[in-house]
Order: C-alpha cells, then sequence, then structure tokens
C-alpha cells in the first residue's frame, strides 16, 4: 500500500520539470562523488603530476586528471616511514574500546530505563541527550584539566574514557529507542511460560541484536572520526589517524600526496562499515529521531 | 449527476492481474456496490475510477467524457477512504473546506455549505477540532463531510466504515443511505463485507479474482446467485454446499446424498437437462431455508445429529451432521438438546440450488 | 461515540452502586522488582556522571578560577573575573555572531538542497543506488574532509580553484586566505558532508507522508505542487525540525575542519565560537577563560537539547502512532 506510487499525469509543466530534476541529479551526483573521486586518484600521483591542472577556462583540459602514472609510493612511505600501521592500531583500540564499554554498559542501562518508570525519569534522560549534544571543544576544557592530573592525557585509556563521553549517552539513548519498540507482552509471554526476568530479557536479545550491532559499528565510526579529543587528550602517546594525518602538514611543505593516501587510509574503512549498517544509519544520525 | 461506463476494463500490477476484462455501467443517481472479498479488483477499480490509478486496457466514459487520462482533481469527483484521509494539520472546518477552496469557491459560499453539510452530518460542534481530537465516528462524517461540501458527479466510497465498530457500523449504514438518497448523486461503494451491499446498494457487482461474477440487485443476488462464490459470498450464516449425486427414476430427478433424497420439481428438473448437467452435482441451500426439531422421531425427512449449537439471542443455528457432513440450520430459540443428541431436519426444495461441481456455475 | 459508550458505563455502574474496597490486604505481592532494573541502569549511569557531571563541576569550579597548569602552583580565585572579562570580549561576541551566521548559511543551503534531492529521489528508478552513493560523504572525518577540500581550493594545483577561476567567479589569490571566500568555503565543505543527511531524513519523512492524504488531496482538487506543499510538506515539518536542530548541534560541535583549514582566519572571518574556545583554552591554555566559555556554549546546548526533547516526544511520536493504526 505505501509503496504504490501517486499516479503522474502527462503535463508540459511536468516533462520541463523532470529534465530540470534530472540535470540537478546529475549536477548532486558530480558534486558529491568529484572530490572523492579526487582524493583517491591524487593520492597514486607523484608530486609532479599531482599538480598538473589544465589552462584556466580550458574545459576540454579535464583529461589531465587521469593522465598520470599511478605510483604506490605515499602508500607505502605512510605505512613504513611516517609509522601509520602504529596510528591505525591505536584508532583501531581506541575507537574499538569505547564502543565495547559504551555498548555493554549501555545496552544493560537501555532496557532497564526502557522498562521501567520512575520519577525524574525524564529528567535523567534529559541529562543523557544533552551530554551527547555538548560541543567537544567544551567537554574538552574540564576533561583535560582532569585527565592531565590523573596521567591519563596522551594515553589509550584515557583516549577511550574520552569518547565515552560521547559514546555512551548515544548508546543509552538509541537503544533505548530500540528497546521500546520491543512489546513488553513479548517477555511476559515468556515469564508465563517460566522463564524469570533474566531469562526473558536474554529471550529478546536476539531480536535487537542486529541493531546492537549497528550501533556497535556507528560508535566505532564516532570514535575514529574523532579529530579534536585524539589531538589534545591523545596527543603523544595515543596519536590517531586524523591526527596523524594533521601532521603530515610541515611548516615547509604540505605533503598533498601523503595526506590523500591517509585519507583514503581513514574514509575507505569507514565507508565500508557504513554499507553494512545502511539500514540503521538515519536512526543512528538522528539519535533515533528519523526511522527508515 | 452522472452515468458511469466501465468499458472492457483491465489492470495489471506489473505482471499481476487484478481486473479482468470489466463491464459495468453505473445508472445515474445509483447506489452501487463493488462487493468481494480482499484483493478481487474491487478497491483497483474504485481508484481507476478515481484517477488514482492507470488504467492498464480499456475506457471510463462519465456521461460521454471518456476521462481515462484526467486526472483526480478534473473528474468531479468526490471520494471517501477506507481510513479517511484526513489532513492531521488541519481543522474539521478546513478539512471539509479543503475541496471548495481548491476550487476557488468564495469565503461566503464555503462557510455556508461547510456549515450545512457539518448540520447534515451532526458534527458542526467539531469543526474547530483536529483529527486527532476525534473519534473513528467523527473522523468518517467529517471524511464523508469533505465529499458532499461539492456537489460532485460521482461519489466515491472505499470501505468507508470499516475500521468502525460493529453497532456504529450499522447506524453509519443507515444514514449513508439516507444521505444518498437525499443528495441524488451517482455513488459506487466497495465493500468486502456482504451485509453493508446487501442493506444499502441499489444493486451490487460482485467481483472475485478481478473477473466480476454477477451484477444484479441484493434480492437477485441473495436469491439468485449466478455461481457458487457468489452464494457462498452473500448471506450470513453462511450457504450450505453438499456434494450430491442426481438420479433419474420414475418419479422424476433426485438428489442423492448419504443422509438423504431430495425429489426436485419439474421445473427445476428441466433447468438441469437443459443444461446437461453430470451427475455429480453440489447442492447450496441457505441455514434459513432449513427446518430443524429435536428428537429422533419428529415429522422432517432428514435424520441428523446435532454437533453444536450456537445461541444468538433470538434465533440460533444449529450445526447438524447429515450423512457424514455438516450443516447449518437456523431456527428460532428453543430447546433442541446438546451436541451427539438425535434430530431431524427438513429442506425447502424450492429454495435449492444446484452447481457445476467442476465450474461452480448455477443451473439455477 | 466512544465517549457516550463511556458515559453510560460510568452512569450504569453508579446505578448498580460499585463497591469500594474499604479492607487492605495485610500483605501485598512482591514489589515490582525496581532494583533488578536499577542494578542494570547503574554501571552506566555512574561511568556517565563520572565523565561528565564531575567534569562539569570542575568547569564550573574553573570558570571562578585563575587555572595554573604547572605544577606545584595553586588556582587562583577568580570570582566572575573570568565572566565579567568576556563582557567586554569582542572576540567572544564576534564568536557568537559568526557561529550563527556560518550555522544559518550551512542550514538554509543545506536544507534547501536535501529536500530538493529528497523530493526528486523519492520513487526515482535509481534511489537506492544513489542514496548510497550520496551517503559516502558523511562517513568521512570531518578532519580529512577539511584537508581534502583544502587540497581542492589550493590556488596553484586545486581544481575547484581552477574551475572557479574557469567559470570566471575568481581573479586570483587564494580562497581560503580570503575574507569573503574562506566562510563559504568552509560551509562548502559543511555542506558537501551533510547535505546528504537532510536528504535522508527528508526522505525517511516522505515515505511516512500518508499515501491517502496525498490521494484526497487529489481528489479535493489538487495539483502535484499544491499536493506537495499543502499535504506532504506539513507532514514533513517535524522531521525538517529535527534535522534543523542537530545539523544546528552539530555545526558546533565538529569544528574539525575549520580548525585545519583556516583555523579561524583569515583575519578571525570564520572564528566561530568554539574554535575561539579552542584557541583560548588549548592554543594560550587560559583555561580559566576557556572554561567561562565553554560554560556559556554548554548552555546553548542544555536550551538546544530541551527543544529537541520536546519535539522527540511530541510530533514524531505521534506521527508513529499514526502510523501504526
Amino acid at each position: 500500500m505505501a509503496s504504490r506510487e501517486i499516479v503522474r499525469y502527462r503535463s508540459p509543466l511536468r516533462t520541463a520539470l523532470q529534465g530540470l530534476s534530472i540535470l540537478f541529479l546529475i549536477f548532486f551526483f558530480v558534486w558529491t562523488v568529484l572530490p572523492l573521486l579526487i582524493m583517491v586518484v591524487s593520492s597514486f600521483k607523484d608530486l609532479l603530476d599531482a599538480f598538473q591542472l589544465p589552462e584556466v577556462g580550458d574545459f576540454g583540459g579535464v583529461g589531465v586528471m587521469f593522465d598520470f602514472k599511478p605510483t604506490g609510493a605515499h602508500y607505502v612511505e605512510l605505512f613504513t616511514e611516517k609509522h601509520f600501521g602504529v596510528y591505525l592500531r591505536n584508532s583501531l583500540i581506541a575507537s574499538l574500546g569505547s564502543a565495547a564499554v559504551s555498548v555493554s554498559l549501555g545496552s544493560m542501562a537501555a532496557y532497564a530505563l526502557s522498562r521501567a518508570e520512575f520519577r525524574g525519569k525524564r529528567d535523567l534522560l534529559f541529562w543523557i541527550i544533552s551530554t551527547r549534544m555538548a560541543p567537544v571543544v567544551a567537554v574538552m576544557v574540564p576533561l583535560y584539566v582532569i585527565f592531565r592530573s590523573s596521567g591519563l592525557v596522551g594515553t589509550l585509556p584515557g583516549l577511550i574514557l574520552a569518547y565515552t563521553t560521547f559514546n555512551l549517552p548515544f548508546a543509552i539513548w538509541i537503544l533505548k529507542g530500540f528497546f521500546d519498540n520491543v512489546p513488553y507482552a513479548i517477555e511476559e509471554a515468556a515469564q508465563c511460560d517460566g522463564c524469570t526476568r533474566w531469562q526473558a530479557f536474554r529471550l529478546i536479545i536476539p531480536l535487537v541484536a542486529p541493531g546492537i550491532g549497528a550501533f556497535i559499528v556507528l560508535c566505532v565510526l564516532f570514535g575514529w572520526n574523532d579529530f579534536l579529543f585524539a589531538s589534545i587528550i591523545g596527543s603523544g602517546g595515543a596519536k590517531t589517524l586524523p591526527v596523524a594525518t594533521a601532521e603530515l602538514v610541515q611548516p615547509v611543505k604540505i605533503q598533498w600526496g601523503m595526506i590523500m593516501a591517509a585519507g583514503v587510509v581513514t574514509t575507505v574503512p569507514m565507508m565500508f562499515l557504513g554499507l553494512l549498517i545502511r539500514r540503521y544509519l538515519v536512526a543512528g544520525l538522528t539519535m533515533g529521531a528519523v526511522r527508515e | 449527476m452522472a452515468t458511469v461506463t466501465i468499458s472492457d476494463v483491465w489492470k495489471y500490477y506489473g505482471k499481476t492481474m487484478a481486473v479482468k476484462e470489466l463491464n459495468l455501467e453505473i445508472k445515474n443517481n445509483e447506489f452501487m456496490c463493488i462487493l468481494g472479498p480482499s484483493g478481487c479488483g474491487k478497491s483497483s477499480t474504485l481508484r481507476m475510477l478515481a484517477g488514482l490509478e492507470f488504467i492498464s486496457s480499456g475506457d471510463i466514459y462519465f456521461d460521454d467524457v471518456r476521462v481515462n487520462d484526467l486526472p483526480p482533481r478534473d473528474r468531479d469527483i468526490a471520494m471517501v477512504f477506507e481510513n479517511y484521509a484526513l489532513y492531521p494539520h488541519k481543522t474539521v472546518y478546513e478539512n471539509m473546506a479543503n475541496p471548495l477552496k481548491l476550487r476557488r469557491t468564495p469565503k461566503d459560499e464555503i462557510e455556508r455549505r461547510v456549515r450545512r453539510a457539518a448540520e447534515i452530518l451532526e458534527i458542526d460542534p467539531l469543526l474547530g477540532r483536529k483529527p486527532v481530537e476525534l473519534s473513528g465516528g467523527q473522523k468518517q462524517r467529517t471524511a464523508i463531510g469533505r465529499a458532499i461540501v461539492r456537489e460532485p458527479k460521482v461519489f466515491l466510497f472505499d470501505e468507508p466504515i470499516a475500521h468502525l465498530d460493529a453497532k456504529l457500523r450499522s447506524h453509519m449504514r443507515g444514514e449513508l443511505k439516507h444521505l444518498q438518497r437525499d443528495l441524488e448523486t451517482t455513488t459506487v461503494y466497495v465493500t468486502h463485507d456482504q451485509l453493508e451491499g446487501m442493506s444499502m446498494a441499489d444493486r451490487i457487482a460482485v467481483m472475485h479474482e478481478g473477473v466480476l461474477q454477477q451484477l444484479g440487485t441484493p434480492e437477485e443476488i441473495y436469491n439468485r446467485p449466478s455461481n457458487e462464490f457468489v452464494a457462498g459470498f452473500v448471506g450470513e450464516p453462511p450457504m450450505n454446499f453438499l456434494d450430491c449425486t442426481l438420479e433419474q427414476s420414475n418419479v422424476g430427478l433426485t438428489v442423492v446424498h448419504s443422509g438423504f433424497r431430495l425429489a426436485l420439481s419439474d421445473q427445476q428438473a428441466s433447468l438441469l437437462t437443459a443444461g446437461s448437467a453430470e451427475a455429480n452435482v453440489r447442492i447450496g441451500i441457505r441455514p434459513d431455508n432449513l427446518a430443524i426439531e429435536p428428537g429422533a422421531d419428529g415429522t422432517l425427512e432428514v435424520p441428523g445429529e446435532i454437533f453444536v449449537t450456537e445461541p444468538l439471542g433470538g434465533d440460533m443455528i444449529v450445526e447438524v451432521t447429515v450423512g457424514g457432513d455438516r450443516v447449518m440450520v437456523k431456527t428460532k430459540i428453543g430447546p433442541m438438546g446438546g451436541p451427539g443428541d438425535p434430530c431431524r431436519i427438513g429442506f425447502d426444495v424450492d429454495k435449492l440450488h444446484v452447481f457445476d461441481i467442476n465450474t461452480g456455475v448455477a443451473y439455477f | 461515540m466512544a465517549a457516550n459508550i463511556a458515559d453510560i458505563g460510568v452512569a450504569s455502574e453508579a446505578v448498580r452502586g460499585v463497591r469500594t474496597i474499604d479492607h487492605h490486604p495485610e500483605s501485598f505481592n512482591h514489589r515490582p522488582p525496581r532494583y533488578y532494573l536499577l542494578w542494570l541502569m547503574l554501571p552506566a549511569i555512574l561511568l556517565l556522571a563520572a565523565i561528565s557531571l564531575y567534569p562539569l563541576v570542575w568547569l564550573i569550579y574553573m570558570t571562578l578560577h585563575e587555572v595554573q597548569l604547572a605544577p606545584g602552583k595553586s588556582d587562583v580565585w577568580a570570582g566572575i573575573d573570568n565572566f565579567s572579562r568576556l563582557a567586554s570580549d569582542k572576540k567572544f561576541a564576534r564568536g557568537w555572531l559568526t557561529l550563527f551566521k556560518y550555522s544559518a548559511l550551512c542550514l538554509s543551503v543545506e536544507i534547501g538542497l536535501g529536500v530538493l534531492v529528497a523530493v526528486i529521489l523519492n520513487n526515482n528508478r535509481f534511489e537506492k543506488i544513489l542514496v548510497t552513493i550520496f551517503l559516502m560523504p558523511m562517513m568521512m572525518a570531518p578532519v580529512i574532509a577539511g584537508f581534502l577540500y583544502m587540497f581542492l581550493y589550493n590556488g596553484t594545483f586545486g581544481w575547484y580553484f581552477w574551475l572557479l577561476q574557469s567559470i570566471g567567479l575568481l581573479e586570483s589569490g587564494s580562497i581560503l586566505g580570503n575574507k569573503f571566500w574562506a566562510m563559504f568555503a568552509i560551509v562548502a565543505t559543511d555542506v558537501w558532508q551533510w547535505t546528504p543527511l537532510i536528504a535522508l531524513i527528508t526522505l525517511a519523512g516522505l515515505k511516512r507522508v500518508p499515501q491517502e492524504q496525498l490521494e484526497a488531496h487529489m481528489v479535493d482538487g489538487a495539483g502535484p505542487f499544491r499536493n506537495f506543499f499543502s499535504v506532504a510538506l506539513p507532514n514533513l515539518y517535524p522531521f525538517l525540525l529535527i534535522a534543523i536542530l542537530l545539523r544546528f548541534m552539530d555545526n558546533f560541535r565538529f569544528i574539525d575542519h575549520i580548525l585545519i583549514m583556516t583555523g579561524g582566519g583569515p583575519a578571525n572571518a570564520t572564528k566561530i565560537l568554539p574554535t575561539y574556545l579552542f584557541d583560548v583554552s588549548f592554543k594560550f591554555f587560559e583555561l580559566g577563560r576557556g572554561a567561562a566559555i565553554a560554560f556559556t556554549l554548554l548552555l546553548l546546548t542544555i536550551l538546544l537539547g530541551l527543544a529537541l526533547t520536546i519535539v522527540f516526544e511530541d510530533p514524531t511520536r505521534k506521527l508513529r502512532t499514526e502510523r501504526e493504526d
């Protein structure tokens, strides 16, 4: 029913609009894809090829973009001289660690918040969501001072904890919405069948498992893509990929080839993860307010 | 105020056929009901009339105008939807005024017409409310109000009262019929509830699997169903069907079942021979046309055994096992005995229907 | 009608005289297992308190002190000095202004483009594949996006620079070094990354517009445009409101690309408040003053969060339940 299309009757206006919308779609497609394409292509160009541009106004010359000898040198250099392997590992540990802590604690709390009714529940939820929404810079000011005095600055546990400031409230909030959608009647039925409450809870886990999996991935994504926390709290001992990339910018010369390669290394895994959890992406990025 | 002609219309969704070769003429000011189970193509037909669905093949005419390529707004129709389809952000008044506003009716005229429609439907105190504040019945009245503020050529109703509770539904049946007589507008009413069709329509078109099964007045549909499907779909409780054989003897044609034998009248016999019926037939008889008495030794001809009794207040339905088959009998409530008790039932042979066992087509 | 039936019910109960329970049982059944749920909740709540409430207390403490980072030195009580200095801090006021200007630019372009994309994509033959492609920029770390756009804007080898020059919009010089262009350059980066999200939200909203309402409106006599503006759009409002609130919050949550591309320059043209806060706290390490600025930012967040919870609780909930009927 819902998928049934609205009938469209032909009219000159509609035909014209259709043409325009196709043009717009093409424009938007190019606008979206072109930077990504340039990033990937440039990461395989050596210094000289990367600087090739057509003459101003010479639109026929855009073919220059693909006129180069591909080289993997930037990638090799990243992982040998620049030790990106280490940073990749740091990124992985920090984002996975925070995701694991957030989702495991978060799902228990989310279940409880979904099932319990108590005074102040609204306030508690409000506190949780505003923690998540707080600007990272503002949170970082006191966190930096605290972490500094407890020796957490520049360590992976410090970074994990820092990421948990936004991942844990995210996990609680969104998983609560998820549990809300599981009818309590299922658990009641299970209890009637002779389950204990804990067994009943375990029974509904398979129902929410795909969602929980997806939100682990989202937590990883948020941690992985973070730059501010990593640059201040992770600086030194816990350098992650975005920070390492930023450090390729040196006063004398910016190593664009390597930066683009680092961009590819940082971005491609996340794009695959994004595709993997495509179904939950909108819910995740809108704090569960919008479902597809 | 229009005659609607559906001429050789087919509807396909991709490869799925929804409506097959439909021919139907709806007379001016007629209340036509399209009746059938879900998925029978009745809604598709209505939506094609409304212009909400393209016609795969064939033509639809309003009077003499071919409307195939007209969008809904140019067809001069009004439609009431199954889920009412009220605009949630508009008040009852605004909802009802919408079709007039879109047709640039002067403000005072809108006001006058909406008030009048609201009075007819008795929702004038609700005009300032939003749909969320209304009960199901009130929403439904608003939806009808939106349809009747204009004077369209054709009213289209898509199961408008299906979501109301039973009591309200029976009340609305009467009101809708009254309203249609009052407004004198050609009406097409789609429903799966045979009771709505029987009680409101001038004529009923029964559809099944995209095919028009029978077109006729409620009386014709009920008393002379053209096939087994129509016979089984119309009437509550449904008609009893029993597989029998025909036997020619010196007294005439006899229907033979393991539990009973029924002699047919000469007229019935001639209809069967004219239709060159085979030896195996399926007979149908409505529960109302069966008589029953408790106990093993009554005057009725067929012995049976009570399976279950279902009292309905004034009447009761008795399910009786007869020769291995089960039939339903409707009778006045009274002492009947319990499951397993013997009884006797009698057939009103005049009201008997006989169908071809393979095609389901009725001989009479 | 339903109300009538209920009325009758009450009336007849009154007539029959409902008995009220005049004794209380000695012992009730077990209390509902709230403690069980409490225990489940506790670890997360405690951890969250440790990393958000405790720092908040610290933040408030810091706003009232001259914070000393060097070991051995203790913080100096400053009263409300940190706040009163903000009142005369031109950069602070400008930071707010720039933030609103930046957000207004981002949001208007993103909403406009996003809704357009969604409307065109809805029920399009290539909807699925195009949506998947349009998703890609959202997965990129904002800092990488910053670098990528910096590369594209580069005055000697940037493709976008070349493009702008070629169509005659730009003479020469630099995009990010220009007071006028820098803001748009940064907005364009945000628009590139996040317009798809708006489009996705709108698309989800469009799918929820009840088909029957659209059809009823067509029968009422509306053309396709009328149909969009008077039926689809009102149904979209809650979705757009959520999109705006979320994007606005993200506008000052993520300043990564600004830090990379301009650092707030040139001449503070792109120094939105969070960027200024970053400079004060982590470049000049004036943590007391930084804390005061952070405090004002947090206040705005709390206001927005409040708005968001109201939106969460109202229209979307209603929307959902109406669809479930």
